[in-house]
């Protein structure tokens, strides 16, 4: 049993559930259903990005900028789901049009939401080492910014830096899942969430939702034009 | 080389201080006198420079002293065409703010008024002469990440226009009032216009021009703002570059009318950030950073304290050399053409919804 699924069954031990579960990837199998998780959405910094957005200190939203640079032998479509519905989850509104220009190592979306929201998405595919990946999240509004990147900073920081014969960074955010990056964290969260019964939300419709913004981000790629998403029939 | 007899006119642009600093210290100028009508500019000139003769109107400050080679057109943009008829016929060079126009007639009319009395014109795009954009082309140029395929830049700041206020002016800032786009409340002429950095940064980085250009004006974080604060753009250039470009008014501010310490909300008032993807790696720059912070009187806000702001040392040392020389400056009119032609198309695209293929 790989880490993930250990860490998981040791949660769920602990309290007290009895459900059997696996993760494959970001696809939770439990219960005799297939759940395809959107895990960052669970990401500790996101979380608390949402929360400041939806508070009611946080008025006028007007602009979302997110960039990400990652492997170049990255999966390029999970990249831009990711971001595209993190835009949406976020701002808590919908992607109602989509522009896209794209080359061999690079993915630019123009995006507007329902109400107006205007969101840029930077994606970058150059890396060659999993280590020097890098992203940005930032939302701002008449009242003020939200972001997970200091003013005046280009990477984000590492909670632990260890200079020694080699080099090394920590960042560790869950004491009860220590040893997981905050990806896989955030994993093992949502499907802990999901399988208690704490995350009611239908993970099948909102990953429906994203199969939908890539087929229009691939549109607007081959035709040039600012394509209007369609809803759910 | 002999220094450079200079004047400044008017006053009213967002970079008058910086001028001042300059035309006092550089050793290649002579600053001879300054024209400003406006009353609150020459009562800031006044309270900060000493010895300079001060002029209501172009013509007297002419008149006063024939000695002037060259000038500083520190005005809002739709005064710049009228002075540069009258530094033209005198013969007198001249450093323009970075939009000489948006009026392609009035531009036609600019390029001519140069070649015919043989001046030099330069356009002020001070990043050129930044030392973190020097070393961003340095690596690029030396093949750092391989051929260039994407150039991501923002450009944002916060808003001038209560401290200027022709920079929230359609009329004095964009040349007249034109809607953003059917049924918008705003009008073009924001932070666009304030903003060209990085429309010519991409040209002279790739070699390259515009061929398809897309923008999105977001709502506006300052609500009374009758003009566009918000605004995103993306496109490919003809090298087939990918390009994102921020030039909104994204960093929030006091509304002071004197640009003092304690002007800033957001922690950085002004920000610079390129990526460069290429096909062997990634290149990111801060051009205006890192820097000092202090959350010190007058309100114990947390604040970038920049460091280094000495682009108009290089930007001057040309102008001074293209006069001395006759050489023409790197960002002359005539390069300077198609930045504001793809200004242009973002407004256009924003008004169309659609995207503007040049």
């Amino acid at each position: 049993m790989d880490k993930l699924n250990l860490k998981l069954r040791d949660l769920l031990q602990k309290y007290g559930s009895e459900k059997e579960a696996e993760l494959c990837g970001n696809t939770l199998f439990t219960g005799g259903k297939k759940i395809p998780l959107l895990p960052w959405r669970r990401e500790r910094r996101f979380t608390e990005m949402k929360n400041i957005i939806a508070s009611p200190y946080f008025e006028g939203m007007s602009m979302y900028r997110a960039m990400s640079v990652r492997l170049c032998s990255a999966n390029k479509r999970e990249a831009v789901r990711k971001e595209i519905d993190l835009f949406g989850w976020l701002t808590g509104d919908d992607v109602a049009e989509i522009f896209t220009v794209r080359n061999d190592v690079a993915t630019n979306l123009l995006i507007k939401s329902k109400k107006g929201y205007v969101g840029v998405i930077e994606l970058g595919f150059t890396l060659r080492r999993k280590e020097a990946e890098t992203d940005k999240h930032e939302a701002i509004s008449s009242s003020g910014i939200v972001c997970d990147k200091a003013i005046d900073t280009q990477y984000r920081q590492r909670s632990v830096y260890l200079f020694s014969e080699e080099e090394e960074t920590y960042t560790d955010n869950d004491f009860e899942l220590f040893g997981l990056d905050e990806e896989e964290v955030a994993l093992v969260r949502q499907a802990f969430d999901v399988i208690t019964g704490k995350d009611k939300t239908d993970y099948e419709r909102e990953y429906r939702k994203t199969e939908r913004l890539l087929q229009s981000v691939e549109l607007s790629h081959r035709s040039s034009e600012n394509i209007l998403v369609k809803e759910e029939e | 080389m002999k220094p450079v007899k200079i004047a400044m006119l008017s006053l009213t642009h967002g970079h008058t201080r910086k001028y001042f600093q300059v035309l006092n210290e550089n050793p290649l100028l002579d600053w001879v006198a300054v024209q400003v009508r406006d009353p609150l500019a020459k009562e800031f000139f006044e309270e900060n420079v000493k010895g300079i003769p001060c002029y209501e109107t172009e013509e007297e400050m002419f008149s006063a002293h024939p000695e002037i080679e060259a000038v500083v057109i520190a005005s809002e943009n739709s005064e710049h065409l009228k002075q540069m008829r009258l530094c033209a016929e005198r013969g007198v060079h001249i450093l323009s703010m970075k939009i000489p126009t948006f009026d392609m007639k009035e531009y036609d009319e600019m390029e001519e008024l140069v070649e015919k009395n043989h001046i030099v014109c330069q356009v002020e795009l001070e990043l050129h002469y930044n030392p973190v954009v020097k070393r961003l082309k340095e690596l690029k140029e030396n093949g750092k990440i391989g051929r260039l395929l994407s150039f991501n830049a923002t450009n944002v700041t916060l808003c001038p226009a209560w401290a200027f206020p022709w920079q929230g002016k359609p009329e004095y800032s964009y040349g007249c009032r034109r809607a953003l786009k059917p049924g918008d409340s705003r009008y073009r002429g924001g932070a666009l216009c304030d903003h060209p950095h990085i429309f010519d940064l991409i040209r002279v980085v790739t070699g390259s021009e515009f061929e398809m250009i897309f923008a999105q004006a977001a709502p506006n974080i300052r609500k009374d703002l009758e003009e566009e604060d918000m605004l995103c753009v993306t496109g490919r250039m003809k090298d087939g570059t990918v390009f994102s470009l921020d030039p909104s008014w994204g960093k929030s501010e006091e509304r002071i009318k004197k640009p003092v310490r304690g002007w800033e909300i957001n922690p950085k008032r002004m920000e610079v950030n390129v990526t460069l993807h290429g096909e062997k790696g990634s290149l990111m720059a801060d051009c205006f950073g890192p820097n000092i912070y202090h959350n010190t009187a007058p309100k114990e806000r947390y604040t970038v304290q920049y460091t280094y702001f000495d682009e108009w040392v290089g930007l001057i040392d040309e102008f001074v050399e293209c006069i001395r020389t006759g050489k023409t400056p790197m960002i002359n009119l005539k390069h300077h053409r198609n930045t504001i032609r793809a200004m242009l198309a973002v407004y256009d695209s924003i008004e169309t919804g659609r995207p503007v293929f040049m």
